[in-house]
């Protein structure tokens, strides 16, 4: 389907958070596709959103609706919130599903400061993080990896990190998966991919990831016994949150298997309406092939945001170590650019499905057994990251996400392109009217900064809003950011 | 700069129309397009280092993609910004072969700015067409 075809009359509201394109609406669609948002976010959301969404409906496999979270924007092959799940048995997987960043992801920290504590240095505080957290273009990173540690970190991913004194056992076990995805197999990663990584890792990376240092004021907490069990138990509490995801390694094992699936479609008698969503029989070799390269790259990107973490950690501890009984923990640790086999139930059945999420968060319910036990009264903790003006949020899972393959959003949204964006704000004046709103801002690209403009995003509130509403989650707090360092 | 930004296919990302008198013009734009988005002024990076390369591939467009590449992977894995310098597109027995010579120096963060790292080339919507005598390409660039 062309991008000046999509009408958006084919787009029926089902209620007042859900919205459908049907099956009929294109040829080729083999699902409808749903779209959870708000009237007014389907109304911000551009055109390519819905065209995108409908090539989704296309792929080999798909069970159930094509899904479109309500921060869904367009990207490239997949929408960015889109998510589809795929039937191994007789479906493909396809890198234009996860993106090119493989667990792009957020982990949030809570410390035992409050704001008050901090305030008085929280200019060396955001410093001394910029100098010392690798970010930008060319910044390398905090280890550099031997070959034989690169393959053993891309089968132990964090856990890599907590045997060489990275981490805390606490840190694997707050993280989806345990920070150690099973089925990684460094043979299926080219030596282009690893040489792009090895002197990447324990690096920011640049675009909208980013360090921030945020507050838990107690007038933002909307369901304070929920809070508490995630760590957030004091007004003003500081909190720190980290994007960033596998760097040019993720990107490399994208690029290596978009390149072979594209060369084989004729092969595999695909004819899909978008290159970029070219892809493997997941049961073939060079679709486990992908599969288990994606698995390295998704645990790189867990030890990419661990070391972090632990240098974050590390910073705290010199700064604020005297202060009494300090304490910096992992809350959680979410992926958003992933396939993963998961047991859904559709149309009544158990099924194992291979969930397809590009910019979208795993939600798991209250009781499931893959998310750590104290969180299992409350559901899976959310990490939304919002613009760096607006502040972001946290959600839980809950049982309601079931029809949206237990996901939902994982930040605002762009309603402006970055070139838009940089015509409408200017980087130094846009780091000094957030030092006058209280919010530090570091960043190694001041042009880049502008693209990041809160402006250049959806309003965090209505994305939340629309989630909680459509039954994606429920919101338990949002946080103020006081910092951020950018690359 | 031989290039327009085209802003109805992306908003996340950036997508790109390049034009070329020739197909190797094509080229040699493209990969200054791919650094320009990248950075403030490529005319700040020095030709102190060279690389040479050929690349084959039967569809003339998978020879763009892994064109552009070269400059990404450089960038990652060796630090270094590279410019085009000479680039030769031919075709033999229905294979379309890329020789190139890049040009460039190692990263250095006092002089080279960045505006966003452009961490890969995507396959949406990507064409290379000839239209008028003018070689024509849309790119889009994951950031």
């Amino acid at each position: 389907m062309k991008s000046d075809t999509m009408n958006r009359n084919q787009i029926k509201q089902i209620n007042d958070y859900l919205y459908e394109i049907p099956a009929d609406a294109s040829p080729g669609m083999k699902v409808p596709a749903r779209i959870y948002a708000s009237e007014k976010l389907i109304r911000e959301m551009d055109t390519a959103v819905f065209t995108q969404i409908i090539n989704v409906t296309t792929l080999p496999g798909i069970t159930g609706p094509a899904l479109c979270m309500p921060d869904a924007h367009s990207g490239y092959g997949f929408p960015i919130g889109g998510v589809a799940a795929i039937d191994p048995d007789s479906g493909i997987i396809s890198p234009g599903g996860i993106g090119f960043d493989i667990n792009c992801g957020v982990r949030l920290l809570s410390t035992s400061l409050t704001y008050n504590e901090v305030r008085p240095r929280i200019k060396e505080l955001v410093d001394t993080l910029f100098r010392s957290i690798p970010s930008g273009v060319g910044s390398g990173g905090i280890v550099k990896l031997t070959d034989s540690q690169f393959d053993e970190a891309m089968v132990k991913g964090s856990k890599w990190a907590l045997e060489h004194g990275f981490g805390t056992p606490s840190d694997c076990e707050f993280t989806e998966e345990n920070g150690m995805i099973r089925g990684a197999d460094p043979s299926a990663v080219s030596q282009r991919a690893r040489e792009r990584g090895a002197g990447q890792i324990g690096s920011l990376g640049s675009g909208n990831h980013y360090l921030e240092v945020q507050v838990a004021r107690k007038g933002n907490i909307i369901d304070p016994a929920t809070a508490a069990i995630f760590g957030i138990n004091k007004d003003d509490q500081v909190m720190i949150m980290i994007h960033t995801g596998s760097r040019g390694f993720g990107h490399q094992v994208a690029t290596d298997y978009l390149q072979l699936f594209a060369s084989q479609q004729k092969r595999f008698g695909y004819a899909l309406p978008d290159r970029e969503l070219a892809c493997a029989p997941f049961r073939s070799k060079e679709g486990q092939d992908y599969f288990s390269a994606m698995n390295c790259a998704i645990n790189i990107a867990f030890l990419n945001r661990q070391l972090i973490i632990h240098k974050t950690r590390e910073i705290l501890h010199e700064m604020f170590g005297r202060t009494r009984g300090l304490t910096v923990n992992t809350v959680y640790d979410v992926c958003h650019n992933t396939a993963k086999l998961e047991k859904h139930t559709v149309n009544g059945k158990e099924k194992i499905l291979l969930i397809h999420r590009k910019g979208a968060t795993r939600a798991f319910p209250p009781g499931s057994r893959d998310i750590p036990e104290s969180y299992r009264r409350t559901g899976q903790p959310v990490l939304v990251g919002g613009s760096m003006e607006s502040g972001s949020c946290i959600m839980c899972g809950t049982e309601s996400g079931s029809p949206g393959l237990y996901t939902t959003v994982h930040g605002s949204g762009r309603v402006m392109s970055r070139h838009e964006a940089k015509r409408h704000f200017n980087g130094r004046e846009l780091q000094k009217r957030m030092e006058s709103h209280g919010i530090l801002i570091r960043t190694a690209s001041f042009s880049g900064l502008a693209e990041e403009a809160g402006g250049a995003y959806k309003n965090m509130n209505d994305v939340v809003d629309s989630a909680e509403k459509a039954g994606l989650g429920k919101v338990v707090a949002t946080l103020e950011p006081v910092g951020n360092i950018k690359g | 700069m031989d290039y327009e930004i085209i802003h109805d296919i992306t908003s996340a990302d950036i997508a790109v129309r390049i034009k070329g008198d020739t197909l190797a013009g094509l080229f040699v734009n493209a990969g200054n397009t791919l650094m320009s988005e990248l950075m403030d002024d490529i005319t700040m990076i020095n030709r102190e280092v060279r690389v040479t390369g050929e690349l084959r591939n039967d569809e003339l467009d998978m020879l763009y993609f892994e064109f552009l590449n070269e400059f990404i992977f450089y960038k990652d894995s060796q630090d270094l910004l590279l410019l085009p310098e000479t680039v030769e597109v031919t075709k033999k027995s229905g294979t379309n072969i890329c020789r190139y010579t890049l040009a460039g120096e190692q990263i250095d963060r006092e002089r080279h700015t960045f505006r966003v790292d452009i961490k890969a080339v995507t396959l949406h919507g990507l064409k290379v067409y000839e239209r008028n005598g003018n070689f024509i390409a849309v790119t889009v660039f994951d950031v």
